[in-house]
């Protein structure tokens, strides 16, 4: 039981990054902001 | 079926269109009370946004553009605003009219622009903001006189106190149900004539364009060479385009140039008009900002004052910020002791991963939290002041000798936040080399990622400590990591600039705007949007890298490992029982150890023994804290705390006569067993994390990352914030919680503190602490930041080079800052 709440807790860890890799590949590519909230303009930001 | 067609017929769009910092994102905002950043500095707006409002039973889709100065198209960001009002921009409608905002205060040269928006022919409204900005300086202008020349409706719009933005609605409902007209301006003949011709040769070419042309093109075309447009039009007509537009430009110049023609024509209008619809009632005299900016904009003063100012935010933020950590770092303690009274005592995995690895990675990070949001305080209270302006104005002098503009400072000052809005912004830059120059800068800057590993590192190994009286020494260190960056940035941008990006410096035109007092709905959502932003991260990716590294660092478990612990401590306990069992037979023949213990009078004078021992440490603790700055008082507090213990200890001798002795024995045998089982917990620890799978892929690059004074673990927690660097701070907070298992209650800095190497020599030492610094501040360790440079530069060259390039220069400066810092003792 213990190992596998661990191993939920490790696999939606590990689906996560593997989604943020994807999502970071489709911005490289062209795509827009998939709302990640990584960037956030900071008060002296050009542009959103 | 008359609903479907009401609504059809009642669906507009109108493009808002102005210099930048004229208050047009402001008035977008109050239009469609989307939530946009306002700042109070030119450049904010380089995408356009789109918003949707109501009036009466039309629906209008608001585009807001960037702001330019004119329609040269020379840059991204002004063919930007050409598409959009001939509506050739995929993403936003085509517009049916357009809102023209002018800054009452400066209408001349807002005008410029405005001639060329009109000559569109779109219907179009003049929102004219600034009113009470222009009244300040004696400058009124007569709305209707304005309408009159213009040939368009002149609204006055005061967006913070909420006038006119209603009057404009109806304004624009208006104005889009009558066709718009084309504003004609008194252009010498042989201009006008060259305009018309080059429109004829555009139409032919329209087919091969794959849009129609339009007359105000064809203008832009004829006076501004080499922008985005040419470049479509001399694919499309080749090298005899390219003829014919010679042909036309020598006609229409008459000896001079095309653009003072151009500017000619437009300012000659203008001050027509000016002269009817504007009065000057007060001499333009110097104004309190104009007095004010010969200081902040002074070579010499206005530097200093920069460097004050900057100097004064870093040693608040350590002054400030101190006591809400603890709070939080408190608080993550108690949490992680509440949480761990839950689980099961005997589900010693699941612990861990909820304690080392969620609760340890997790608060190590949101620790920080306060720090971010002082930084950012006083940067929101900095920039609504109007003052970040002045600062660019300063820098653009220095930048220029660099061979960059002012146009690059707006991104690089943007990257101090985050990197990516800084690449976005290098839009705004026409010369394509500066602008890639611009790019590879602007993760130099410390963004506010950083700011938690400078610190973490600063608040564990930079002594508190006063420097010059009055100036606090780990401020003065934060101060110099942010220019850690900046000074790498500048022999990288000389190199470009004088070697593959090399390109003449384009003069910056530049804004300054008015002082004013701080709006606190604006600071309080600039704090918002950030603690936000880092909380998120810290429950997101964070989180999930803390889980992943926690996982990588747990596994395989040793069963081995563990036995070989236990045995250990077997052992340890057995000598134990030994001592005591020797302390009882020396006190009274024939006795045992569990009688020794059982003993009244030994009880009351180990009772007696516990406690003094515990006065006497919480007196070393407490001297420690009040005189650890100053040697020679401490040394004196030791004496006198020396003194005291002695003479309570010769008190007890008194009082328990022989049985105080085989109490001392006890104490000594207990501490020495307690001490020896955390040190078999800390070797077990240790062990189990060699063994485990980041162990063992640690030890593979752990040559690498000697020579920077790190071990491992601060190479694994290194490489694992590549892709994003604020990382690193979860990461070490989930390795050290797991590797050194008796320092949980002092928080990750007393766990960096008391981390020990292999051979038990601190880990980190104040040398160890600059080298990560410097490595951060240097490396791109932003995956997000490269994919938006690959994005920008429609190529992998740049990131590639940018990744490879800021990888090496970390490596190499951590390497020089370790060997140095270390040479010198530290």
């Amino acid at each position: 039981m213990e190992l596998a709440v661990v191993m939920v807790a490790v696999g939606i860890a590990l689906a996560f990054v593997g989604w943020r890799v994807f999502a970071t590949l489709r911005v490289a590519r062209g795509a827009g902001c998939g709302g990640c909230g990584s960037c956030k303009p900071g008060p002296t930001a050009a542009g959103s | 079926m008359t609903s479907a067609r009401h609504n059809r017929a009642d669906r507009h769009a109108v493009v808002l269109v102005g210099n930048p910092n004229v208050g047009k994102s402001s008035l977008f905002s109050a239009l469609t009370g989307a939530r946009q950043k306002i700042a109070n500095f030119p450049g904010v707006t380089v995408e356009a946004k789109l918003g949707t409002t109501r009036f009466e039973n039309t629906e209008l889709s608001v585009i807001d553009l960037p702001g330019t100065y004119s329609l040269a198209a020379r840059s991204p960001d002004e063919r930007v605003a050409i598409d959009a009002l001939l509506g050739r921009l995929e993403e936003v409608p085509a517009p049916d009219g357009v809102v023209l905002v002018l800054d009452a205060s400066s209408l001349d040269r807002n005008l410029y622009l405005g001639t060329q928006v009109l000559e569109f022919g779109l219907p179009a409204v003049v929102a004219l903001t600034m009113v009470d900005v222009a009244l300040s300086r004696g400058i009124r202008v007569d709305t209707a006189r304005l309408s009159q020349a213009l040939g368009v409706p002149v609204v006055e719009v005061n967006v913070p106190q909420g006038r006119g933005v209603e009057e404009l609605k109806s304004t624009i409902h208006r104005v889009l149900h009558h066709p718009g007209k084309a504003l004609e301006l008194p252009f010498p003949a042989e201009f006008r004539q060259a305009v018309d011709g080059l429109y004829g040769v555009l139409c032919d070419l329209s087919v091969d364009l794959g849009f129609k042309p339009t007359r105000p093109e064809a203008m832009r075309l004829l006076v501004d060479l080499g922008g985005p447009l040419h470049d479509e039009v001399r694919q499309a007509g080749g090298q005899a385009f390219d003829t014919k537009l010679a042909e036309f430009r020598a006609r229409a110049a008459d000896g001079r140039g095309l653009a003072l023609v151009e500017a000619n024509a437009r300012y000659g209008q203008i001050a027509a008009w000016m002269r009817e619809a504007r009065q000057v009632s007060a001499p333009e005299g110097r104004t309190l900002t104009d007095r004010v900016d010969a200081v902040l904009t002074h070579k010499v003063w206005g530097s200093l004052v920069f460097v004050v100012v900057m100097g004064l935010v870093f040693q608040s933020i350590y002054a400030w910020a101190e006591p809400l950590m603890n709070a939080i770092e408190g608080a993550f303690g108690w949490l992680g002791g509440t949480v761990a009274g839950w689980l099961p005592e005997d589900a010693a995995m699941l612990r861990s991963l909820v304690e080392d690895g969620v609760i340890g990675g997790v608060g190590g990070v949101l620790v920080f939290l306060p720090q971010i949001l002082f930084l950012f305080l006083f940067i929101a209270i900095l920039e609504d002041l109007g003052y970040m302006s002045r600062a660019a104005f300063l820098m653009d002098r220095i930048m220029a000798r660099f061979g960059l503009s002012g146009r690059s400072f707006i991104p690089l000052l943007s990257s101090f936040a985050c990197a990516i809005p800084g690449v976005m912004g290098t839009r705004v830059i026409e010369d394509r080399n500066t602008r890639l120059t611009t790019v590879f800068l602007a993760p130099f800057m410390s963004c506010s990622a950083r700011l938690p590993v400078y610190t973490l590192m600063i608040g564990a190994f930079v002594p508190k400590q006063t420097v010059l009286g009055f100036l606090g020494l780990q401020g003065l260190v934060l101060f110099a990591m942010y220019w850690v960056g900046v000074l790498a940035a500048i022999p990288t941008a000389l190199v470009l600039k004088k070697g593959i990006l090399r390109s003449r410096v384009t003069p910056f035109l530049m804004e300054m705007p008015s002082y004013k007092l701080p709006r606190p709905r604006n600071i309080a959502r600039v704090l918002y949007e950030r603690g936000g932003s880092f909380v998120k991260r810290a429950g997101t990716i964070i989180l999930a890298v803390s889980i992943i590294v926690w996982a990588a660092l747990w596994f395989p478990r040793s069963d081995d490992i563990t036995r070989a612990h236990e045995q250990r401590r077997e052992a340890a306990r057995a000598g134990h029982a030994a001592t005591l069992a020797a302390a009882a037979e020396a006190w009274r023949q024939g006795m045992t150890g569990p009688e020794l213990e059982a003993d009244p009078a030994v009880a009351a004078a180990l009772a007696d023994m516990r406690e003094l021992e515990a006065t006497d440490k919480a007196a070393r603790d407490r001297d420690e804290t009040e005189f650890g700055h100053d040697e020679t008082a401490l040394a004196e507090a030791q004496r006198a705390g020396r003194a005291a213990y002695e003479s309570s200890l010769l008190e007890l001798r008194r009082r328990h006569r022989g049985a105080l002795s085989p109490a001392m024995q006890m104490l000594a045998a207990e501490q020495e067993l307690e001490e020896g089982l955390a040190a078999i917990d800390n070797d077990e620890a240790a062990a189990h994390a060699e063994n485990s799978w980041l162990g063992r892929a640690g030890h593979v690059i752990e040559p690498a990352v000697r020579p920077l004074g790190w071990d491992w673990r601060i190479g694994m927690a290194a490489i694992a914030s590549f892709p994003a660097r604020e990382v690193i701070v979860g990461t070490l907070g989930t390795i050290f919680s797991l590797g050194d298992v008796d320092e949980q209650d002092e928080g990750l800095r007393g766990a960096l503190r008391n981390a020990r190497d292999r051979d038990g020599s601190p880990l980190f030492t104040l040398a160890t602490g600059l080298s990560v610094m410097v490595f951060f501040a240097l490396c791109c360790q932003c995956a997000a930041t490269l994919a938006v440079m690959r994005r920008e530069t429609n190529s992998w060259k740049w990131p590639a080079a940018s990744f490879f390039y800021m990888t090496t220069l970390a490596y190499l400066g951590a390497l020089m800052t370790y060997q140095v810092a270390h040479a010198l003792g530290g």
